[in-house]
């Protein structure tokens, strides 16, 4: 199954995934998509004119640049996924890495559609990282059930 | 071409050096990178996965892998190429996560999954329980 990651580019989400048996959807993926393309659009990171036009099927011309410069690109992997995991409060999920507004969105989108989803906080401790990798698995084995 | 990211947890004991060395001797035709946290490889799909297996062999549980959009020392993110680092806040922050972060369940959790799984005493054993400790 197709598995959408929040945050997206979770080194620690995208392995217990990849481990479960599973195809996480990540952000990593479509980046090398653009990046390694052959015949570059537009260098050095080849966004072009159709990105933003992507992400205005998720986010309104008022909001900001960035969330929908970001949807341009998380939108169409929430519309590939079939189930999805989201980490809440990850701290690099806001600042310079991430940003506040997306994840909402992200949060909303996956909500509207009817896929089986599992919300879990971000470990602060040792006892709440092993809670965190067993909810996931066992989330995990019940998809392939 | 893929590229893989291969952190290892500092809770290890497996070392990048090491596990460069390990790779080096597999004799894929991969390019093999070292650095603080762990390695990136890069090569053909085929040896990728062998390489990613070999890697798991040593230790699944103390080792974190994932894909990287970006070639090995692409001048667009390389610091041998501008100087400056781009930053890599986000695998700094994952890192310090994965201290205490285990992968395998501890001797108490499997006890404890045991009894979930035993579930409830019945009422009948209860009764019986409670008669043999008044005799």
């Amino acid at each position: 199954m197709k598995i959408f990651i929040s945050p997206p580019n979770s080194l620690i989400l995208r392995d217990l995934v990849k481990e479960g048996g599973h195809e996480p959807l990540t952000m990593m993926r479509e980046i090398k998509k653009k990046v390694t393309k052959s015949g570059l659009d537009s260098p050095p990171l080849n966004v072009t004119e159709l990105d933003p036009e992507k992400g205005l099927k998720y986010a309104s011309n008022e909001v900001p640049s960035g969330v929908r410069g970001r949807m341009a690109v998380i939108g169409p992997m929430i519309q590939k996924a079939d189930a999805a995991i989201i980490v809440k409060n990850a701290k690099y999920s806001f600042g310079c890495v991430g940003c506040a507004r997306t994840n909402e969105l992200i949060e909303y989108l996956l909500n509207q559609r009817d896929i089986p989803l599992i919300t879990v906080e971000y470990p602060e401790s040792e006892e709440e990282g092993r809670k965190m990798i067993k909810k996931i698995r066992n989330f995990l084995d019940d998809l392939d059930d | 071409m893929e590229t893989r990211i291969i952190v290892i947890s500092p809770a290890s004991s497996l070392t990048p050096s090491y596990v460069a060395k390990v790779l080096h001797k597999t004799g894929l035709s991969l390019t093999v990178k070292e650095t603080c946290f762990g390695v990136i490889i890069e090569g053909n799909e085929k040896d990728i996965k062998k390489a990613v297996e070999k890697v798991r062999d040593l230790n699944s549980e103390e080792v974190y892998i994932k894909e990287r959009g970006f070639p090995v020392a692409d001048k667009r993110r390389c610091r041998a190429e501008h100087g400056s680092r781009p930053g890599f806040c986000q695998l700094q922050s994952e890192y310090e996560t994965m201290s205490y972060l285990s992968k395998s369940s501890s001797e108490e959790e499997e006890e404890e999954e045991k009894k979930e799984k035993e579930g409830k005493l019945d009422v009948e054993d209860l009764e019986k329980l409670v008669k043999e400790e008044a005799d």
